[in-house]
């Protein structure tokens, strides 16, 4: 799971940083979309919202530091840990 | 009492900042400013006797604007994350002869010095570092000391109440960046308004969310520590949604732009009684919408929200309005909470078309005076005369004109309508339009350009769209140069290639029409196109 979940991921993060008609630029695992200059704020939550709707799952603000979700790997291990709890709360 | 006083009376065990899970007293960080100041105190400020200090977010920083004042001296930040080019703009024209540099601003101190080039000799102080690397080497024009001396008996030297307290920076509608002075008068002003209206206690812990380039950024440093409270700085990243961050630092003071809010209430975090620990909540530097400070309300239920408002050429804030229950909560127009009342140190009045002074309920650009508006702009006569005018019908005092078209209802609470110029507000940063256009015209070799604030929502935006009157050509070399020229927050987010641009009846660029067809683009789920 979590290694297609990464790879999901990069290829959602790339698509949306895409210029128009341009590259997609090559991300590290760890590059801060953030600080690295990828992302402003406004964009930074256009693209959790996409990656929400992609891979139906919900990126948990409240009890998460925004600093650990800046990253694709952050956000695959942010997202790995939501998975997990899903499918245990639905466990009967 | 004067501000550097304010401080030193809580030379003590007590905390007074907690950065990066460590936390340092008042008599480390008092000593530590004392030790800088001594450096300084000797250092050849310049013409304007003003500390340049080229830090983020760090002990460095805070410590070095205190130990500018210290010295009796005021400061102008200088923002890492600007282009160079830039900051040696601000550097030369504020006429500082001392650069104060933390850590985090060496790796862009090298740019600084290039681009301010040998011919201008300054005194370059580490604040915590000794080392600079190459760099001595490669500029032998200009000294590089330690920031670490003995404290002289002189010091604090007294700061002079008309002198320069610091020196802030802001977008210019010509493509130069206004420098606003503002003095130790009107700073301590502020900072009496502050404990009148919003006290805090030694017992605060107080978020410092702004960069030292945005006024607010003095507030959370002067008037925490005046209180001999704790400041917790908020890391860029953590900002875009500080919820855990304000559980885990238990914070009782916030203090931020409310596009902060809104970005928490889209990552779903002011859930009801999130932050149980605030006692003070403030907003600035944009309209707060009504349903912001509504979730914020229930998210911090033993809060007081206030919404303050201020340019940066009235010190920070003049006036407030503090929202819940009882406290007119029906009061909000168009969506928004109001401007509220000028302290009642400061005054204010509506100037209608034709420069009449509205007496009583009514609607004009909001004029502002007092002991916390400032005297003009640096070295900028033109624009001083322009913006700061005589009102004799209003009183004798120069009168500072805000842009901001204002109501006045009949209770006596100010309601913002609209800028009644070309400043606009993106994200809470306060931008001039021209100057993003003199950027793209001149990037572009076209002389048609119009930049508008898209999507906005509420007196404020996310971003800039710009719209270019030429032949559609590779737009990447325009965001190029804009990233070079203007800080992350005035580069557009996009580009619009245009075979006409409308015009107004004034035969200027009718920018309305061009937000019009953003929007009616966005309804119809059309992708950005040429018109």
């Amino acid at each position: 799971m979590s290694g297609d979940l990464g790879g999901r991921l990069r290829d959602i993060v790339e698509h949306f940083l895409a210029e128009p008609g341009g590259h997609a630029p090559r991300l590290g695992e760890e590059d801060n979309l953030l600080e690295g200059g990828h992302l402003d704020s406004t964009r930074f939550f256009e693209l959790i919202a996409l990656i929400e709707n992609e891979l139906g799952l919900c990126v948990d603000f409240f009890e998460a530091d925004p600093a650990d979700l800046v990253s694709i790997a952050g956000l695959t291990r942010h997202l790995n840990e939501v998975s997990h709890d899903r499918a245990r709360l639905q466990r009967p | 009492m004067q501000l550097p006083a304010r401080i030193l009376q809580h030379r003590g065990d007590r905390p007074a900042l907690d950065l990066d899970g460590r936390l340092r007293c008042y008599a480390e960080v008092i000593d530590t400013a004392f030790a800088l100041a001594a450096v300084l105190d000797v250092a050849d400020s310049g013409p304007t006797g003003l500390v340049a200090i080229l830090a983020h977010k760090s002990f460095s920083a805070y410590v070095a604007a205190l130990a500018a004042h210290l010295a009796g001296k005021g400061y102008v930040p200088l923002n890492i994350k600007f282009p160079p080019q830039r900051l040696a703009s601000m550097l030369c024209r504020s006429g500082a002869g001392v650069v104060v540099v933390g850590s985090e601003g060496l790796g862009v101190l090298g740019s600084l010095l290039e681009a301010v080039g040998p011919e201008r000799q300054l005194t370059v102080v580490g604040a915590e570092t000794e080392s600079f690397g190459g760099l001595p080497g490669a500029h032998p024009t200009h000294r590089f000391l330690s920031g670490r001396a003995s404290a002289a008996a002189t010091l604090p030297r007294p700061c002079r109440p008309d002198a320069t307290a610091y020196l802030l920076f802001t977008s210019g509608s010509t493509g130069q960046p206004k420098g606003v002075p503002v003095s130790f008068a009107n700073l301590d002003a502020y900072l009496s308004n502050v404990a009148r209206h919003f006290p805090l206690e030694p017992t605060d812990r107080a978020s410092q969310s702004f960069d030292m380039t945005f006024d607010l950024s003095v507030h959370d440093l002067f008037a925490t520590w005046s209180a001999g409270a704790c400041l917790c700085p908020v890391g860029d990243t953590t900002l875009v949604n500080p919820a855990r961050f304000i559980r885990d630092q238990r914070l009782t003071a916030w203090f931020s732009v409310p596009s902060v809010a809104m970005f928490m209430a889209r990552g779903r975090s002011l859930q009801p009684q999130a932050f149980p620990s605030l006692r003070l909540s403030l907003f600035c530097g944009e309209p707060l919408p009504v349903a912001t400070a509504e979730a914020w309300c229930r998210a911090a239920p033993n809060s007081r929200l206030i919404s303050l408002y201020g340019p940066t050429e009235t010190t920070i804030a003049i006036a407030q309005h503090q929202w819940g229950p009882g406290n007119g909560r029906d009061s909000g127009r168009n969506g928004l909470v109001p401007i509220g009342r000028v302290f009642p140190t400061q005054r204010y009045c509506l100037l209608a078309a034709g420069r009449q002074v509205v007496s009583g309920p009514g609607r004009g650009e909001l004029c502002l005076s007092g002991s916390q508006v400032t005297s003009g702009y640096l070295n900028a006569l033109d624009k001083t005369s322009a913006q700061f005018v005589h009102l004799p019908e209003a009183g004798p005092d120069p009168w500072y004109r805000t842009g901001d078209l204002v109501e006045e209802d009949d209770r006596g609470v100010l309601h913002f309508i609209g800028r009644i110029d070309l400043q606009v507000k993106v994200n809470g940063y306060r931008i001039e339009l021209g100057e993003v256009e003199s950027v793209l015209r001149e990037a572009s070799g076209y002389d048609g350009v119009a930049a508008v604030p898209w999507p906005a929502a509420g007196g404020t935006a996310a971003g800039l769209v710009a719209f270019i009157l030429g032949e559609a050509s590779d737009d990447r070399p325009l965001f190029t140069a804009c990233r070079k020229a203007l800080p992350d927050y005035m580069v557009p987010t996009r580009i619009i290639w245009t075979r006409t641009l409308p015009l107004n009846a004034n035969g200027k660029v009718d920018r309305n029409a061009l937000i019009g067809e953003l929007d009616r683009q966005q309804k119809q789920g059309e992708p950005p196109h040429e018109r």
